[in-house]
């Protein structure tokens, strides 16, 4: 990422178009501000309330997830002007971007979720959260509970009572 | 990080309200460490047989798909009560597309006089 890095966000020189964002973890990222406006309705509001010449604090996201984030809105501003999905802008192009972007690692997935929802990128927490159900499609219980780590909690009382109360569909 | 509440009427005693407050969210898996309505979001791309899949996996995925579990559940019987349908599922694998969805409109009404629905991409049969 060219104008991506980090750098004292302070001392930085203030370039003409770009915009300063601070991760949760301290990093700070200068990245095109219409690029990150125009998909991240939270930059854009920021901008708005006049952060643009200061670095904008994103608490909750991690400079993993940031720096994807901004890779996300930067690719969607200059191939589809920032166009959802069902737009003819939505090329091969952007879908294979997307489609790269989807094979991140567990993690790194449900921290881009929490940053897209906290960002405010409406296409970028559609697209995790659909990754996200696909990994759940066609799973067993148990093929769930391996797949996201998740131990199972009820007593077998408990378990029999959901069984029965689901019973109507998988029955 | 905090978790929005969901409601969970009258199964306090099958999901112990409240018992994840006192948890240290770092030893959790990243699933269950994203807010509630985030997952919600996640179930709701779901067919209702991977859904109630799901609600069987733990007490926080019950609690986050209630919401959802429950539209399809209505869905479900205002078919039933629509069109009367005596639903008994065959076996058949599951697939990845929902149909269930086919129950509101005209689509319906077309595959009850089939008499075959399907739910959740399981193929039901309904004798009318």
């Amino acid at each position: 990422m060219a104008t991506t890095g980090a750098s004292d966000g302070a001392s930085a020189a203030k370039k003409e178009g770009l915009v300063t964002l601070m991760s949760g973890d301290g990093e700070i990222f200068e990245v095109e501000a219409a690029a990150v406006a125009a998909l991240s309705v939270t930059i854009r509001h920021a901008i708005e309330e006049g952060f643009g010449d200061r670095p904008i604090p994103l608490p909750i996201v991690g400079a993993r997830a940031l720096a994807l984030a901004v890779e996300y809105c930067r690719k969607h501003h200059s191939l589809g002007g920032g166009a959802g999905e069902d737009s003819a802008a939505y090329d091969d192009e952007l879908r294979a971007f997307d489609h790269n972007l989807a094979k991140v690692d567990r993690d790194t997935l449900f921290d881009l979720i929490e940053a897209a929802n906290y960002l405010e990128i409406e296409g970028l927490l559609n697209l995790m959260c659909r990754t996200v159900a696909e990994m759940m499609k066609g799973k067993s219980v148990e093929e769930l509970r391996r797949t996201f780590d998740v131990s199972n909690d009820y007593t077998p009382e408990e378990e029999e009572e959901v069984r029965r109360e689901v019973s109507w569909a998988l029955d | 990080m905090r978790r929005s509440e969901q409601s969970d009427e009258g199964r306090a005693h099958l999901v112990g309200g409240g018992e994840e407050s006192g948890k240290d969210d770092s030893t959790l898996p990243p699933i269950l460490r994203a807010p509630a309505h985030l997952i919600a979001r996640v179930f709701s791309q779901l067919d209702c047989v991977d859904l109630l899949t799901c609600s069987l996996v733990c007490k926080q995925w019950y609690r986050d798909s209630a919401e959802i579990r429950e539209g399809w559940k209505n869905e479900y019987l205002e078919a039933w009560t629509l069109y009367g349908l005596f639903i008994k599922r065959e076996t058949h694998p599951p697939s990845s597309t929902c149909s269930i969805r086919v129950f509101n409109g005209q689509e319906c009404k077309e595959k009850a006089k089939n008499k075959e629905v399907n739910c959740g991409g399981r193929k039901i049969k309904a004798s009318l």
